[in-house]
């Protein structure tokens, strides 16, 4: 069934490059009576997600941008007053002596861990595209890691990570004196890196592996044919059909590395030393622990700024490669 | 670099059984340590030389409530985003032109949404509300996670159905509900299974949103619970590990019993 449902479902997520294709097609026939009377039943069936999507997302986000512009303390809950600042809490945060270390932590994260999932994934999923005993079952075992809720992931390698666990003692055996991961300040940020990827890899292996199963066989027989060989093909034929997936992996894969913080927070909670700060902890921090909602606001615009920078550098991206 | 020879299939076989253990070293790790009472670190050994349930013990008590809540929540989570994607995603299927557009920028810009971004003006509102700390907050905040990756899943499952059906039930005069009802719900119910798979796997991992909407341990979800248990001044691995692995069950179960509905989810939305 994945097979056969992975066509369309994967298109969906490039809609926006080529809007409502097959539904256009669909019904491009005269609007009758009977088609219109559809259309106002399916319009109506858009209501329960229209205010939803308003009252719990755009509301609150709204909302939100209001926060971010007056003094919005524990205080404003019991008396309502939230005095009008205008930019003093982006001015806080921005000037805050972590800010810059916590944007550099957030674009290392982001950019390590994905560009050591995408070349990671796709050796495993062309390692478990070959056809040998076991290579079914063995790719889907390797998607538990990701079924893990990220705060068990967290705790787990926190135990492993530790002065004298195990990943020391399996260093000590091939004579490395490990640090202590978690707790030194300049490991920390590896030791987050390298959870991170290991708890994304198995979700880039799966698509990278529905995405080769979608290339066209007749492609490689005809390139087999003319005497291209294993890597040859890999690099002609292979990666071209499946760069399109490649490329709306990333800027997901940026977009919810961006936002990761149950496993900063579990693994170090920002520490040692802020060591390990990013922009999402520190909007948490600011509201949830300092009860200043204004700067934890102002904090997550930011963070909601850069996401948007990189999702219209990437719509810019596939258009200019849609137009060529 | 192809196998030629049949002998060297089992090469392959070996090479990735090797992958297998080297990349799930940390779940075994996990059930290794929940066996090991009162080991640290240091004293644990690879193996569990005498397995012992006090872990599991120690856990249940601090546990039983917050997957209790759990389960409330994420059945919740599933019901509420159902109820509003089904039909979304089946609208969106049939309907054409700018109106779809709009509404998939939209979703698409939804799922973007960083959720600490959303968090602290939910929590301001739900203050208002006054539904700070209940699992309807948790129920609702969940669900605007949710509710986005489900209408595009649907959607392009939904596509594929066959008008011809719908035509002849709208024909007989079937109401929309009922025609959604009767005929889109049955024909759509590996979609709609997908959809739910996943709003469940999302609220059952959350953390973020549990910890920043909830005050009492009574509506704590255990994800949460387990880091305020190694939050703790001293820290029991065991318990930690055992109530990790309590937590890390249904994900094992749901890839038993759905792998096919996670990969073919995995493949349609794509976006955590």
């Amino acid at each position: 069934m994945s097979e056969t449902t992975m066509g369309p479902a994967v298109d969906a997520t490039r809609l926006p490059q080529a809007p409502g294709g097959a539904a256009q097609r669909r019904g491009s026939g005269a609007a009758g009576p009977l088609e219109r009377r559809r259309n106002r039943a399916n319009l109506m069936l858009l209501l329960p997600a229209v205010l939803f999507i308003g009252l719990f997302l755009a509301y609150p986000l709204g909302y939100g941008i209001y926060m971010s512009l007056v003094d919005f303390t524990s205080g404003t809950f019991l008396t309502g007053e939230a005095p009008f600042v205008g930019f003093a809490n982006y001015a806080e945060a921005i000037g805050s002596a972590h800010f810059g270390r916590a944007l550099r932590n957030t674009l290392l994260i982001t950019i390590v861990s994905l560009a050591i999932q995408m070349s990671g994934g796709l050796l495993l999923a062309l390692y478990f595209q070959r056809d040998f005993p076991g290579s079914r079952w063995m790719s889907t075992v390797l998607l538990l890691p990701w079924l893990v809720p990220l705060i068990i992931t967290a705790t787990t390698w926190r135990w492993m990570l530790q002065g004298n666990g195990i990943i020391n003692q399996l260093l000590a055996g091939i004579g490395i004196d490990g640090p202590s991961w978690l707790a030194d300040s300049s490991w920390a940020i590896w030791a987050i890196i390298g959870v991170n990827t290991w708890a994304g890899l198995p979700f880039m292996a799966t698509i990278l592996g529905a995405a080769l199963r979608n290339v066209p066989h007749e492609l490689e027989e005809a390139a087999t044919l003319d005497g291209a060989g294993y890597w040859r093909r890999l690099w002609s034929i292979t990666l071209p059909q499946i760069m399109p997936v490649m490329l709306v992996m990333t800027i997901l894969g940026i977009i919810a590395t961006l936002k990761v913080l149950d496993l900063v927070l579990a693994l170090t909670g920002g520490g040692p030393a802020n060591s390990t700060q990013t922009l999402a902890l520190l909007s948490y921090d600011s509201s949830f622990r300092h009860f200043n909602f204004g700067v934890g606001a102002a904090f997550g615009n930011v963070l909601l700024v850069v996401t948007i920078i990189i999702a219209a550098v990437y719509a810019w991206l596939s258009r200019r490669e849609e137009a060529n | 670099m192809r196998p030629r020879h049949p002998g060297s299939r089992w090469l392959w076989s070996l090479g990735g059984l090797a992958i297998v253990v080297v990349l799930l070293f940390p779940i075994y790790w996990l059930v290794s340590a929940s066996l090991q009472a009162s080991a640290s670190s240091a004293t644990m050994t690879v193996v569990p030389t005498s397995p012992s349930l006090q872990g599991y013990a120690n856990a249940m008590e601090r546990m039983l409530s917050p997957i209790q809540t759990s389960l409330i929540v994420a059945a919740g989570a599933v019901l509420l985003t159902l109820l509003i994607s089904v039909p979304a995603g089946f609208a969106l299927s049939r309907l054409r032109g700018r109106v779809v557009d709009v509404a998939l920028l939209g979703v698409l810009l939804a799922q973007m949404v960083p959720n600490i971004t959303l968090l602290n003006a939910l929590y301001a509102m739900f203050n208002t509300m006054g539904i700070l700390n209940s699992h309807l907050a948790l129920i609702i905040a969940n669900a605007t996670s949710a509710v986005p990756f489900a209408v595009i899943v649907l959607r392009s499952f939904m596509l594929s159905l066959d008008s011809e059906v719908l035509e002849a039930a709208m024909i007989d005069g079937a109401s929309t509900l009922q025609r959604l009802w009767r005929i889109v719900v049955p024909l759509g119910r590996n979609a709609i299974i997908t959809a739910g798979v996943f709003a469940f796997i999302f609220t059952w991992g959350d953390f973020l949103i549990g910890q920043t909407l909830t005050r009492s341990p009574e509506v704590r979800p255990a994800v949460v619970a387990i880091f305020h248990i190694m939050d703790a001044p001293t820290v029991d691995w065991s318990t930690v590990m055992s109530a990790a692995a309590m937590t890390a069950l249904p994900a094992a179960i749901l890839l038993i019993f759905s792998q096919r509905y996670i990969k073919a989810g995995i493949g349609a939305g794509a976006g955590r």
